[in-house]
């Protein structure tokens, strides 16, 4: 096998390349598979490392996820810090007293990073609800919110 | 929450009881949600078990709908309850079967087969996994270094494969 020349000026193996990221399935900090990596994104100025482009899967719409929220890769797999906000659509929303108040259909975001502003619930055939961060309590497995349903109608 | 609307009036006969305003008729329980501690919708309240001899609640009886079977949760078990719903104190380590184990570099080493559970307690003694062919093997909790969506194993955790026609122990 012939040696490879680099005239990068710095020592680079132990560098990884796009190949090591691509096509790997990506997990969140509580082990969820969020998808597999589709894109390496590069600031095409500065040349830096941004993030990266998540397929998932055929149904769902593709997601992007910055560098910073990313923990570590590994040979199989690439490690997020976070979990992924997108990922309580679906979820059943309870009020402080456990009651069922509705499932997210939507999510919004603060200033586009993975951070919740609102949640978008849906009540009924036709009802919505916008629901503030500062009503929540606990994302878990299901959304636990800090007021109960009577209180919570009023000030929504 | 309707027995309690149209709780009628009665003749009160009792020593250090609570009165009656204060207790609460466990039909109502009946349908409530059972919720793990991680938010997980678990089944609905079947039925509530009654010690013959205490006369004390001891354990509530969860139906998880489908084929499952169900489940007798000890009333130690529950954090809080409302007629709506129960609050666990745990996540029922039952439920990890089919859950993807995973090593720390990412690599998906099986599913969970089965979780052998100290008696009839909530803590894993072991956890049996099978990968996608035949082979078995067995993790202990030690080896574990997180637990949610799926399984993920402390790193420079080998997985020791056994063969289908071994016992797994």
């Amino acid at each position: 096998m012939k040696s490879r020349k680099s005239i990068s000026g710095r020592k680079l193996d132990n560098c990884i390349t796009s190949d090591d990221i691509l096509g790997k399935e990506v997990i969140d900090v509580e082990g969820h598979f969020v998808g597999i990596v589709e894109k390496v994104l590069i600031d095409p100025k500065n040349l830096n490392f941004v993030g990266i482009d998540i397929d998932k899967g055929l149904l769902s719409k593709g997601l992007s996820i910055g560098k910073g929220y990313i923990e570590r890769v590994t040979k199989h797999a690439v490690f997020l810090k976070v979990r992924v906000v997108f990922e309580i659509k679906g979820m059943t929303v309870f009020d402080k007293n456990d009651s069922k108040i509705g499932v997210v259909t939507d999510v919004e975001l603060v200033n586009g990073r993975n951070k919740v502003g609102a949640i978008i619930v849906k009540r009924g055939i036709n009802k919505r609800l916008r629901i503030g961060s500062e009503f929540i309590d606990k994302i878990s497995n299901n959304v636990f919110l800090n007021v109960v349903k009577k209180e919570l109608f009023k000030k929504t | 929450m309707i027995v309690n609307l149209v709780m009628k009036k009665y003749h009160h006969i009792i020593h250090k009881e609570a009165h009656i305003e204060s207790t609460v008729d466990f039909r109502s329980y009946i349908g409530a949600r059972v919720i793990s501690k991680n938010g997980e919708i678990v089944g609905k309240i079947k039925g509530i078990r009654v010690s013959s001899g205490k006369m004390s609640v001891e354990g509530f009886v969860v139906s998880c709908g489908g084929l499952r079977r169900d489940l007798y949760i000890g009333r130690s078990y529950v954090e809080r309850f409302s007629d709506e719903s129960f609050i666990l104190n745990i996540d029922l380590s039952i439920l990890l079967n089919g859950k993807v184990v995973v090593t720390s570099d990412g690599k998906k080493v099986g599913q969970v087969y089965r979780v052998v559970r100290k008696e009839n307690t909530n803590e894993i003694d072991r956890l049996i996994v099978r990968s996608f062919l035949i082979m078995r093997f067995s993790i202990v909790p030690d080896n574990i270094k997180y637990i949610g969506d799926s399984i993920i194993l402390k790193p420079n955790y080998e997985v020791k494969k056994k063969y289908f026609w071994k016992e797994v122990r």
